[in-house]
């Protein structure tokens, strides 16, 4: 697993406790578990944000909707 | 991302089944037909100001608008923001704000009376935060209080009416704003309109609100917008929004302590945000520090003994608004 995506795997492991998270985690998007509302999305935007020390554009707040999407824009970075 | 259209005629039963099944408080706006459609039914286009996301042709999430427009802006007041709790995980509720902010660009997005949970929410996108301000002025006319509550700490200055050259007179029409073009022109500060304060609380279906007119020699300068409440056979008076030159407000101390004398009112409160603070301590209010020394209830419908801070949140960040507790949907029945 790369950095980044062993960083966001943490991340994801924060805010979604109760759930067991696939070790390949860029198929994962709003809905993959039960807890994962828009609600929680946001949650772990905002860790995402913590542990990469960035700051997503609203416009992307609003667009991202899955994993992959977060990689993408982090490697960009 | 998924389809937002406004919601139809056709849809409007479905809308308030949904309401009903995820508003988590039961005494509310929607459970009367004739209020929601004063609020939300749009005549001229003869759909309703309800954003909705259908799947399967089921609501599943909603947020309401009332809209607000003068000829300088447009501010949009949201509510009722709700997705569907069984399927929260397949509806981004934030797809609604966003279609707010990428339809209604030159506008306001505002909202009031939001959860303190909720605040994370609208930091993250980029909302302004803050709370309302809530002032008051004790009537130390009484010598026992059933409304309000504070202990001894509170001064509770003992002035009598001293003749001055302002006067308060009360009006149930608003038609002193017509054609006046010295307060028109506070439109541009205030975003209201005259139609606004027409539908909004002259022809308002439950409340009885009542102009209250800052004249200075005869020439008005400002009114605000009030409403009696009652509870255990005393009164209050809940000023709920303003207009016009705020300055005058420092002027009418006296005229203030007259009305609570007079009306016999207990208190007189006035939530807002934007008055100066210096301005509103001249016209003799005090500020409500949220402290155990004082209660200046919010809540009569039932009658809550208790301070209630309201938050409210706009965008873009860097707008200018006064916001007061009248505006949006905070000041309303409980059916």
């Amino acid at each position: 697993m790369y950095m980044i995506e062993k960083k966001i795997y943490n991340c994801l492991k924060i805010i979604f406790k109760n759930n067991k998270i696939p070790k390949n985690i860029k198929n994962l998007k709003i809905g993959s578990f039960k807890s994962w509302d828009s609600l929680s999305h946001l949650n772990l935007l905002l860790t995402i944000e913590k542990e990469f020390k960035i700051k997503f554009p609203l416009k992307k707040i609003y667009e991202i909707r899955t994993i992959k999407e977060v990689i993408t824009y982090i490697n960009k970075k | 991302m998924d389809k937002i259209t406004f919601c139809k005629k056709n849809d409007f039963k479905n809308l308030i089944k949904f309401l009903k099944n995820n508003w988590p408080n039961k005494n509310t706006s929607f459970n009367k037909n004739f209020f929601f459609n004063w609020m939300y039914f749009n005549k001229r286009l003869n759909k309703y100001n309800f954003l909705i996301i259908k799947k399967n042709n089921k609501i599943k999430a909603c947020l309401g608008i009332i809209f607000n427009k003068n000829r300088f802006k447009q501010i949009l007041w949201f509510n009722l923001w709700l997705v569907d709790k069984k399927n929260r995980e397949n509806i981004n509720g934030f797809d609604l704000i966003n279609y707010l902010i990428n339809n209604y660009k030159r506008s306001i997005i505002v909202t009031s009376g939001i959860n303190e949970n909720t605040t994370f929410v609208y930091n993250s996108l980029r909302f302004n935060v803050k709370n309302l301000n809530h002032y008051y002025i004790i009537n130390p006319t009484f010598e026992k209080y059933k409304l309000i509550k504070f202990n001894k700490s509170e001064k509770v200055l003992k002035l009598n009416y001293k003749k001055n050259d302002c006067e308060i007179t009360v009006n149930k029409k608003i038609n002193f704003l017509i054609k006046n073009q010295f307060l028109i022109k506070y439109q541009k500060i205030f975003f209201k309109s005259i139609n606004y304060f027409i539908k909004r609380y002259q022809n308002h279906p439950t409340y009885n609100y009542v102009f209250y007119v800052i004249k200075k020699n005869k020439k008005i300068f400002g009114f605000f917008v009030g409403r009696e409440c009652s509870y255990s056979k005393r009164k209050a008076l809940r000023l709920v929004d303003y207009f016009g030159s705020t300055k005058v407000i420092g002027n009418i101390k006296f005229n203030f302590y007259n009305l609570l004398k007079v009306k016999k009112y207990e208190y007189i409160d006035f939530y807002n945000f934007g008055i100066s603070k210096k301005i509103l301590k001249k016209g003799g209010f005090k500020i409500n520090k949220f402290s155990n020394n004082i209660i200046v209830p919010n809540y009569y419908e039932p009658f809550v003994k208790k301070n209630i801070k309201i938050k409210c949140v706009w965008w873009p960040k860097t707008s200018k608004l006064p916001i007061f507790k009248g505006d949006g949907d905070q000041d309303r029945p409980r059916f």
